[in-house]
């Protein structure tokens, strides 16, 4: 019987074993293009809380508040069918962990040449697509990316500021 | 349920994810034009390390207004893959939508989706392959790395969370449901402020994603459709508290191969 199931007990004792080694990043660039074939699986893996991305407009001198980019859109019933708004928030968020990543591993001449990195301009791509959403109007945008606590349903308090970007014009 | 039938099950299931996911590419065209988000101009400097024919294909498929042909032909490919009677050969169908899928993912830096587009890639991988071999000769190997892979999905994330101390106390399920980045229902938000429910609900969560992997060692029917049935429920609740909508179906794809493996 147990011989039967052999195969399986190993299986899962190597995962359980391979779990427990810490493996270097892949480095290769080459291999990296391949990554989506090879998946960890490691879903949740950490509770702290993902930033946000703040934005603000500048128009005729005067600097509106502070407001949260992309606030996460409510479920409805029929989203388990159809859901773009939904997963382009999760491919927002992936982005702000993604950002987060690479600032922490830069060294300090990196972090000088930061904003020529493609995740920093489509951050700056992100930010600019809600400002014109939002407001036509506006000249300048400015973005940030900060820990935030919700006080109410529509008001918070920033903790924390990880990034702030320069003022930009809104017409590149 | 034989290995044609399982095979044909998954193709359909991956084949229904696939077209939602490229719909819902569609409806957000505006996010990847050269006015949006993720413009190709700006994308492309990923790929420096790629050889100039490499990257003269990507620049071809991805920029903008291919893309979106791209994808309206994708459609079609799905169609016809998920049509049994197909004037084009299943083989090359096949093929050309491993080949499409992969060149969506490249256009979003390597996913849009996370997971849902890794296992997505993985089940029409299988399919590719499975496709090769006349009379479904590979249909049974190939219904077993499904599976493994299915199985290792859910074991993985239950291990990862019982080695961490926040979901086993379960603050870090309340953490999650309570951050600015989900919009869950406010009655699951109320629930789960009770510390008890978050333990509990953590530690069900942990026990079923642990446990996954032995379905595979049972054989009696009943028991694992319970299990899927179990699987469904979970997706579910992912659906509707975090929108993960594109796990649901590609998950469900590979519950075939499951039934195959364990009650044949």
């Amino acid at each position: 019987m147990i011989g039967n199931f052999f195969p399986l007990i190993l299986y899962i004792g190597l995962i359980i074993v391979f779990s427990l080694i810490k493996f270097p990043a892949i480095e290769n660039k080459t291999l990296n293009f391949f990554k989506a074939f090879f998946p960890s699986w490691k879903f949740f893996d950490e509770s702290v809380n993902t930033p946000v991305l703040l934005i603000r407009t500048q128009n005729n001198e005067t600097l509106s508040d502070w407001q949260v980019a992309y606030p996460p859109p409510k479920t409805k019933w029929f989203h388990f069918l159809l859901n773009p708004q939904g997963n382009f928030y999760l491919a927002f968020h992936s982005h702000i962990q993604q950002l987060l990543g690479e600032l922490t591993l830069c060294d300090e001449d990196e972090t000088k040449s930061f904003h020529k990195l493609v995740t920093y301009k489509t951050t700056v791509n992100f930010a600019r697509f809600k400002v014109l959403q939002l407001s036509a109007e506006a000249e300048y945008f400015q973005f940030k990316i900060s820990n935030i606590e919700y006080i109410d349903n529509f008001n918070f308090q920033v903790l924390d500021d990880i990034l702030i970007s320069p003022l930009t014009e809104i017409n590149e | 349920m034989n290995s044609a039938m399982a095979i044909q099950f998954i193709q359909s299931i991956i084949g229904g994810a696939l077209l939602i996911q490229t719909i819902e590419y569609l409806l957000l065209q505006s996010s990847f034009s050269e006015k949006g988000i993720w413009r190709w101009s700006t994308i492309r400097n990923d790929f420096y390390y790629l050889q100039k024919p490499f990257q003269q294909g990507l620049n071809f498929f991805l920029q903008e207004t291919i893309f979106v042909t791209f994808l309206w032909m994708k459609i079609i490919f799905i169609g016809l893959f998920i049509t049994t009677f197909s004037f084009v050969p299943h083989m090359l169908l096949s093929w050309l939508i491993l080949f499409s899928t992969f060149l969506v993912s490249q256009r979003f830096r390597g996913s849009f989706n996370g997971g849902s587009d890794y296992m997505t890639l993985i089940v029409i991988l299988a399919l590719c392959i499975e496709s090769l071999a006349p009379d479904h000769l590979l249909a049974r190997p190939i219904l077993w790395i499904i599976s493994l892979q299915s199985v290792t999905s859910y074991f993985m994330a239950g291990l990862v969370k019982i080695k961490r101390s926040d979901w086993r106390t379960g603050e870090a399920l309340v953490v999650f449901i309570h951050s600015p980045n989900y919009a869950p229902p406010l009655i699951i938000k109320n629930l789960l402020k009770h510390k008890y429910l978050a333990f509990i609900v953590s530690w069900l969560i942990i026990l079923f994603e642990l446990s996954f992997p032995f379905i595979l060692f049972q054989h009696k029917s009943i028991f694992v459709l319970c299990w899927l049935i179990l699987g469904l429920l979970f997706h579910l609740n992912n659906v509707f508290n975090f929108g993960l909508n594109r796990f649901l179906f590609v998950w469900l794809s590979t519950y075939p191969a499951l039934y195959y493996c364990t009650v044949r």
